[in-house]
């Protein structure tokens, strides 16, 4: 099995990883790494900051390391924290939602520099070069400086070459949101714009759709935010005011029923026993609050569907751990040794008839003491120590 | 917990090319399994001597199998260990379970496998990686931590070398071809 297909097997074949730009670029691996956020390995999603020691985190990431860990510390330096230390990182969460897209333009840079360079290189060896893949590369290096192009100058030209680019390299990405698949290039203004619905490439009328939106929709939002008094929040364009993070609660003081009624306020199913009823109350208090620190929250709805989905592979590891436990009981174990415990007790028997004071002497006698530094040796402890009481018994 | 991360747009270039296709399993993967997928890469692309990890079987990603080769000079060298490695589904949160396969005599190992590592236990950190624990294993067979031992003979036996590494070797069984 190769490392692509255990990726792909399990569904995370679109993971990113510093090392994905090519090794003589280290400079851009840094860079990757340093938004990347310590617990996920993944990019920034709604960072924090733990006021406690500057650190900085996914707000899920961190909020779960503080519920699930044993101690309230930070989990890059140990310094005690503790949740109402984690503020927003606003100014981090802007230059990862940059770099998303930039990373794109760069790593499709970088990687055709050096298959130019290799190719370069191979000319020099003397190596026959077919021209076809050749001229697939260029084609490659030209849509980069298409995207580029594409970002300075907005013009109808170019729009003509973003379509056509679009259909060449099918150079969409899915949305963070809405998981749409967006144009790379128009991901940013698509994320500001609260997720329209985008124009699929080679739609008529795309350009002019999209130049619509990038125009007219924050002005839109605009006026139609200036109708409300104060709300300087840029949530969604519902009227109701912006959602409060949720109290941790402590279960044990509350009865059945209004653990029920925490769960039902929340919209969340009652489904299961009381453990699963806090455990799934307590988990949604996190999701909801980490969605909080986002600069564009998810639907509700969407992050019922997450919890859904999180109490499942809770359940499924609990299930698979039982059975582990299973796995390893004393009697499987017993059975498996039996011939070894059956040796030991024969030879146990045989020390015993030769020295009978083994029964009365116990431990200050010759033969247990060469049996217990046998057991030292090899700690199976519980296993033997079992078959050596047998003789004093027989 | 699920989707939360598996938020980072799939920007890489094969995800471009494959950007047009129906991307349902991408949806259903959590994030547990996005992070030991990221592990996993930068496993295979940052390349730790005498380390190395994979995946058991490409059904499960939870269930690993790893390699840890003795540093020179110390009395592991030249012998392979193989480890298991069972994340839970909170992983990161909550340390792996590991386990040498191959038998080791070690102050710190019993001989079930078990190992006494602080890392694995209360001093487990979420930013704590398979690479991390691998390296840390490798530093540990040659600085065993001899105060709170498993195997308290090989603690005793640690101050005689000599003696220790035939009692290693003793214990020793190479790792077979198939696995």
């Amino acid at each position: 099995m190769d490392l692509a297909s255990a990726l792909a097997a399990t569904g995370a074949d679109d993971v990113s990883d510093p090392s994905d730009f090519p090794e003589s670029f280290g400079v851009l691996r840094t860079l990757d790494r340093t938004l990347r956020c310590p617990i996920c390995k993944d990019l920034f999603n709604a960072p924090v900051l733990l006021a406690t020691c500057g650190h900085s985190f996914c707000s899920l990431c961190i909020r779960e390391a503080l519920k699930e860990g044993e101690k309230k510390e930070c989990s890059a330096c140990r310094v005690p924290t503790q949740e109402s230390s984690i503020k927003k990182n606003i100014g981090l969460e802007e230059s990862v939602e940059a770099y998303k897209v930039a990373r794109a333009i760069v790593l499709s840079f970088a990687n055709d520099v050096v298959s130019r360079k290799r190719r370069r290189e191979e000319t020099v060896n003397g190596m026959d070069e077919t021209p076809r893949p050749k001229r697939v590369k260029r084609e490659s290096s030209d849509q980069v400086m298409q995207i580029l192009d594409l970002d300075d100058e907005r013009t109808e030209e170019s729009e003509d070459s973003e379509v056509e680019m679009v259909e060449n390299s099918k150079a969409l990405v899915h949305c963070p949101i809405c998981t749409r698949k967006v144009p790379a290039n128009r991901i940013n203004a698509h994320i500001d714009e609260a997720c329209p619905e985008e124009q699929l490439p080679g739609d008529k009328g795309k350009g002019k759709a999209q130049w619509a939106m990038l125009l007219g929709g924050p002005g839109g939002k605009k006026s139609a935010k200036g109708g409300r008094k104060g709300s300087g929040k840029e949530r969604d364009r519902s009227s109701s005011p912006p959602p409060r993070p949720l109290a941790k609660v402590s279960y044990h003081t509350l009865s059945n029923k209004q653990v029920k009624g925490l769960l039902l306020d929340q919209g969340l199913p009652e489904a299961g026993d009381r453990k699963q009823w806090e455990q799934r109350h307590a988990q949604w208090i996190t999701m909801y609050n980490a969605n909080l620190d986002s600069s564009k929250p998810k639907a509700v709805e969407l992050l019922r569907r997450d919890l859904d989905r999180w109490e499942r592979l809770r359940v499924r590891d609990e299930k698979e751990k039982e059975a582990r436990v299973s796995r390893v009981d004393s009697k499987g174990y017993e059975k498996s040794q039996d011939d070894h415990f059956a040796k030991l007790i024969a030879q146990a028997r045989a020390s015993a008839k030769g020295n009978p004071n083994v029964i009365k002497q116990g431990a200050t006698s010759d033969k247990p003491i060469e049996i217990s530094s046998d057991v030292e040796m090899e700690p199976e402890t519980t296993a033997r120590g079992g078959a050596q009481l047998i003789p004093p018994e027989s | 917990m699920d989707t939360l991360h598996t938020n980072s747009m799939s920007l890489r270039e094969p995800a471009l090319k494959s950007a047009q296709e129906p991307s349902s399993n991408k949806q259903a993967a959590g994030s547990v399994t996005k992070r030991l997928g990221n592990e996993l890469m930068g496993l295979m692309m940052s390349s730790s001597p005498g380390i190395s990890a994979f995946p058991k079987s490409d059904a499960n990603l939870f269930d690993w199998v790893g390699t840890i080769e003795g540093v020179a000079g110390t009395v592991y060298e030249d012998l392979k260990y193989k480890i298991s490695i069972h994340f839970p589904s909170n992983y990161p949160f909550v340390a792996p379970v590991i386990r040498f396969e191959t038998p080791c005599y070690h102050p710190n190992v019993d001989l079930h496998g078990n190992i006494c590592l602080d890392i694995l236990k209360d001093k487990w950190s979420a930013v704590y990686s398979v690479t991390t624990i691998l390296l840390s294993l490798q530093s540990l067979l040659g600085e065993p931590n001899n105060d709170s031992p498993l195997n308290t003979e090989a603690a005793d036996l640690w101050s005689n070398q000599e003696e220790f590494k035939e009692q290693v070797l003793r214990h020793y069984q190479p790792i077979a071809a198939d696995d």
